[in-house]
């Protein structure tokens, strides 16, 4: 059993979303740095812990190192997490380690990256399918897409998920992105139109996929205490957990028995709190597929059951759990490893009551998710305001 | 095809035999002799309890189809003239699973449908084993 958290964030601060040729990954990390010290109010010499997740298109052996000495920090603790997509929520819970062991006072946590205009989209898809098993995936022909395909088809044979479950996923991320004014894909999309996109590695189509985009976020987790002297209303990290079950999809046993389960129970005990005490839910959606699972293994319904779940606008905003009320990955914006930051600055946001015409009335715990690989890592943070 | 400009397979010191084998037409699965654990890729450690000493069976070559999917967009220009192929998990009927190309009419490709394994080269290096649903082999010989 963990300890009780005593931590809290205290700044966000997001870059613009979308296409911006000659910034470059660094400098995306520093424009949301700057404006997450603004944010909370301190400065730089006020960090003293710098977390990254890295860059797909600027190859640092040493990440965080270099993202420190770009922003002219000296951080008593430096380091990146390597966990693909869980990467970001990790990075909150790594901080409360190293708050509440008196490694760090103040962390800043970054995830940046100019994967849109750096590699195109082209070579991103390549990038990640490099990133399979090199004897025993890649070799064949595996593409990121076709691997989450393999379980979307195994989830649909034992209970039924159809084109529509999966579609109306897509249709309420955009629909939420279109409330936003900076998402990147704001053009209407019809549940006919999802379900009737381009194929792409069936039962996945086009609509199921996640963008690719410039930019980046970052986020200023510190003690409750000094949060609580800060300018902004401290976002109190509840609980975290991770959980994990396979480096490569070839090696799994069950396609459909991943580390979401282990990684929610464990924040949920930390928090004291159950799926039933959640506000509002940020999902890690690279494939519309993973929220499914998700709504599922987190146990905001029964395994199987998500498709009546998602009916009658539950997840949409208005609705008894508001999903994804950015856009996700797949509306919102995604720079590659670090997507999950926006789930999160969200959520904060969502908390602090800013979010205007999207805001989720009374939200009070908010519970986001990360989730690297072909359904590997799995990591959840449970904010409360 | 090209098969020239396919991905050529590293392989290292927990596979080489593994390759070595299924050169030879002999797909093998790999045994723990100290906890009989059984699992498809070669690794010289065993995953369930750690020993070493650890051998490589024959594999009979059979199972059905847990998974597939086509892959309708290419994941890099190697692949771009091979599509639309279909790659699926296989669960084989010493128990464990591999994944693999699935050979046959891409519409009869189902899920519990049975498979066999067929050799064929994929590159200049090696000869993947690939699992052949139950049609006229001839007919699409040109395609593996």
């Amino acid at each position: 059993m963990r300890k009780k958290s005593r931590v809290a964030i205290c700044g966000v601060g997001e870059t613009n979303i979308g296409k911006f040729p000659g910034v470059s990954s660094l400098q995306n990390h520093a424009i949301a740095s700057k404006l997450a010290l603004e944010d909370a109010g301190i400065s730089k010499t006020d960090i003293d812990g710098v977390l990254t997740v890295g860059s797909l298109v600027e190859n640092w052996p040493h990440h965080s190192g270099a993202v420190s000495e770009y922003l002219g920090i000296k951080p008593k603790y430096t380091n990146t997490i390597t966990q693909g997509g869980a990467g970001c929520c990790t990075m909150i819970q790594n901080a409360e380690m190293l708050i509440n062991e008196g490694v760090c006072e103040t962390v800043l946590c970054i995830g940046a990256d100019n994967q849109l205009s750096g590699m195109t989209r082209e070579l991103a898809i390549e990038a990640f399918a490099k990133n399979r098993h090199p004897q025993f995936e890649y070799p064949l022909g595996l593409s990121t897409p076709a691997a989450y395909a393999l379980i979307a088809q195994r989830h649909s044979h034992e209970y039924g998920t159809s084109r529509e479950t999966l579609s109306k996923i897509a249709v309420m991320s955009r629909n939420h992105a279109i409330l936003n004014p900076k998402a990147q894909l704001r053009d209407p999309l019809t549940l006919n139109e999802a379900i009737n996109s381009k194929e792409i590695a069936p039962p996945l189509h086009l609509t199921d996929c996640c963008i690719s985009s410039d930019g980046g976020g970052a986020i200023i987790v510190t003690s409750l205490e000094r949060a609580r002297d800060l300018k902004q209303f401290p976002i109190q990290l509840m609980g975290s957990g991770n959980g994990f079950s396979h480096e490569h999809i070839c090696y799994s046993t069950n396609l459909l028995t991943n580390g979401v389960i282990q990684s929610g129970q464990t924040a949920f005990a930390q928090a004291n709190l159950t799926p039933q005490d959640i506000d509002i839910a940020l999902l890690y959606d690279c494939f519309t597929i993973s929220v499914i699972l998700q709504l599922e293994d987190y146990g905001f319904c029964e395994k199987g059951s998500a498709d009546e779940f998602i009916s009658n606008g539950r997840i949409e905003l208005g609705g008894q759990l508001p999903i994804n009320t950015h856009g996700g990955l797949l509306a919102y914006g995604n720079p590659g490893l670090s997507g999950g930051i926006f789930h999160i600055i969200e959520a904060v946001n969502q908390l602090r009551n800013a979010c205007n015409n999207r805001q989720v009335i009374g939200a009070k715990v908010a519970l986001v998710s990360g989730i690297g690989g072909i359904m590997s890592y799995a990591s959840t943070i449970i904010l409360g305001s | 095809m090209n098969s020239h400009l396919l991905p050529k397979v590293i392989t290292n010191e927990d596979t080489n035999p593994y390759w070595e084998n299924i050169l030879k037409g002999n797909l093998t699965i790999q045994r723990c002799r100290m906890c009989t654990e059984i699992w498809a890729y070669p690794q010289n450690v065993c995953c369930n309890c750690l020993s070493t000493d650890i051998v490589s069976v024959p594999c009979q070559g059979t199972g059905v189809i847990y998974s597939y999917t086509i892959i309708l967009r290419a994941p890099t220009p190697e692949f771009s003239e091979k599509i639309p192929y279909a790659i699926g998990i296989i669960e084989l009927d010493e128990g464990c699973k591999i994944m693999a190309e699935i050979i046959g009419p891409l519409s009869e490709i189902k899920i519990n449908k049975r498979v066999s394994v067929v050799y064929s080269k994929s590159n200049d290096v090696f000869i993947f084993p690939k699992f052949s649903i139950d049609f006229n082999l001839e007919a699409y010989a040109t395609r593996i």
